[in-house]
């Protein structure tokens, strides 16, 4: 296929993005988003090209998360450890860390079509293409994406309410 | 005045509804304070959305174990079903291997192994008549020589047999068996077994013969020569010779027209453990290390550093005479470039 490299150059750093955000870990992103374009290589020729390479991913991920229950464990061990290690962060590292701990508690929180949805909206998918990778009518991604939205942030505020409140009981 | 739809209202400023339709909605936005109370949370909703998304951006690396290179997952079947498959297996096989090894067939081979062990034998009273102050061959030193019926067999995958006696210059003894015919007269020469002997390897020499013969007519002359060549005349060691010279020969560089560079139609090795140099595919400049063969999944080659350990990963696709695809470049598995993969010959560790 000629033009993989420049399918490779607009959506690697978009793909990657969407994958970190829906896993967790960096590398674990990589990968798929390595084996995403591997499987492009192989193909002819693409219709829709974006929303091909984010429904592979998105399959890649659902595989992956079925078939590996160890990793995800293992994910819960080290990232307990690495919160752990972050006591011994600056201030604004443990800030950061906690924020990302809460998105992803938020993010977690989601129907998984949501959570899809809402991370594909985030790397600019328009909505037929989100629709297509969802398998959903495209009139229905504005509703899918409003809930999302609303659930998302009354999880993460409530979320941030409770550490707070923890925080408070802690001080004091 | 209709009730705000939230869904709609989302679609609205997500700038994915129709020109028509927009403008009605903007409307009413304008004019309904219901509906201008939704839109301004629906904004205050996307953005906190896309803050609260982007502090996940900040997910570190290696939290999970390194994965396996995904593969289509096999159907995952009851143990029951493979313990059916695996007796009807060996059944066929079983059946199948008593078809197609007659017993004459086997026979022959361990009448070939014989006489090999019996040239050999010979060839070692030779070299000690020849050199009278050798050590003498133990039977244990001889046996290590001997070839396994499986090498016979095997037609030229295993090494051909020698027969090196450590202070006598005795010809390598590959035994060919159209060298039996010559062999048959000068163990007439000798004394004692050497009548026995001859009347063995004459027998094993018709053997052969007749057997190469049907061979022949089922297989094709030159398929048959080729592996008799290969398995009888040292000839496998050739091959393999010219196998190294081949890997050893540096690949051809990409040619690069107008910036691209267009990759070089060369035969690619795929068993584990051959080499790889990677070039980067849009300016054929040579990248990373070396790389060879961890395994092979379909038609992509997964390859790894020949220098252990190493970060570096690369998957490669197999086609149409190119081998393409991408190398992590970085430590942490970050960062990739698309490239160019050519045959190489293993450095020497």
């Amino acid at each position: 296929m000629s033009d993989v490299e420049r399918l490779f150059r607009t959506y690697h750093a978009a793909l990657v993005r969407y994958l970190t955000r829906r896993l967790g870990d960096r590398d674990w992103a990589d990968e798929i988003a390595q084996e995403t374009f591997v499987r492009a290589l192989r193909q002819e020729h693409l219709v829709n090209e974006r929303s091909w390479l984010f429904a592979v991913a998105s399959n890649l991920v659902r595989d992956e998360a079925r078939k590996d229950i160890r990793h995800r464990r293992h994910l819960a061990l080290l990232a307990a450890e690495q919160q752990d290690a972050h006591e011994e962060a600056p201030d604004v590292m443990i800030e950061r860390a906690l924020d990302a701990a809460d998105a992803r508690h938020a993010l977690d929180a989601l129907a998984e079509r949501d959570r899809q949805a809402l991370l594909l909206r985030g790397e600019g998918l328009d909505y037929p293409e989100i629709a297509e990778i969802l398998g959903i009518a495209v009139g229905s991604v504005g509703t899918t994406l409003s809930r999302a939205r609303k659930r998302l942030a009354e999880t993460y505020e409530a979320q941030v309410a409770q550490r707070t409140q923890r925080g408070n009981h802690a001080a004091s | 005045m209709p009730r705000p739809d939230d869904g709609l209202i989302h679609t609205w400023l997500d700038g994915q509804l129709p020109p028509d339709e927009a403008a009605q909605v903007e409307q009413m936005v304008e004019t309904d304070a219901e509906w201008a109370a939704a839109a301004a949370e629906a904004r205050g909703l996307i953005a906190a959305s896309s803050r609260i998304l982007s502090a996940l951006d900040l997910a570190p690396a290696g939290v999970v174990l390194p994965t396996r290179p995904m593969a289509p997952a096999p159907r995952r079947l009851p143990w029951w079903t493979k313990a059916a498959a695996a007796v009807v297996l060996m059944a066929g096989a079983s059946t199948l291997m008593l078809r197609r090894t007659p017993e004459p067939e086997i026979a022959r081979v361990h009448e070939i192994a014989r006489v090999h062990e019996i040239a050999r034998e010979h060839e070692i009273a030779r070299a000690q008549e020849i050199a009278p102050a050798a050590p003498v061959v133990t039977k244990k030193a001889q046996s290590t020589r001997r070839p396994t019926a499986g090498a016979v067999v095997a037609g030229g995958s295993g090494e051909a047999p020698t027969a090196a006696v450590p202070t006598a210059p005795v010809p390598t003894a590959p035994a060919s068996l159209p060298a039996l015919g010559a062999l048959a007269p000068s163990l007439a020469v000798q004394s004692g077994v050497v009548a026995d002997q001859r009347a063995r390897i004459a027998v094993a020499s018709e053997q052969a013969t007749r057997q190469q013969r049907m061979d022949e007519a089922r297989q094709g002359v030159t398929q048959v020569l080729v592996q008799r060549t290969a398995a009888e005349t040292g000839a496998a060691k050739a091959f393999a010779a010219r196998d190294a010279a081949r890997d050893a020969t540096p690949a051809p560089a990409p040619k690069v027209v107008g910036g691209i560079a267009k990759e070089v139609r060369v035969p690619f090795p795929t068993h584990p453990g051959a080499c790889y140099r990677l070039h980067d595919s849009r300016t054929s400049v040579e990248v990373g290390t070396v790389m060879r063969i961890g395994r092979m999944d379909g038609d992509t080659l997964r390859l790894e550093s020949v220098q252990v350990p190493s970060p570096l990963r690369a998957w490669v696709v197999l086609r149409d005479g190119t081998a393409r695809g991408v190398l992590t470049t970085e430590p942490e598995g970050r960062g990739m470039i698309l490239v160019t993969a050519q045959p190489v010959s293993c450095p020497v560790p």
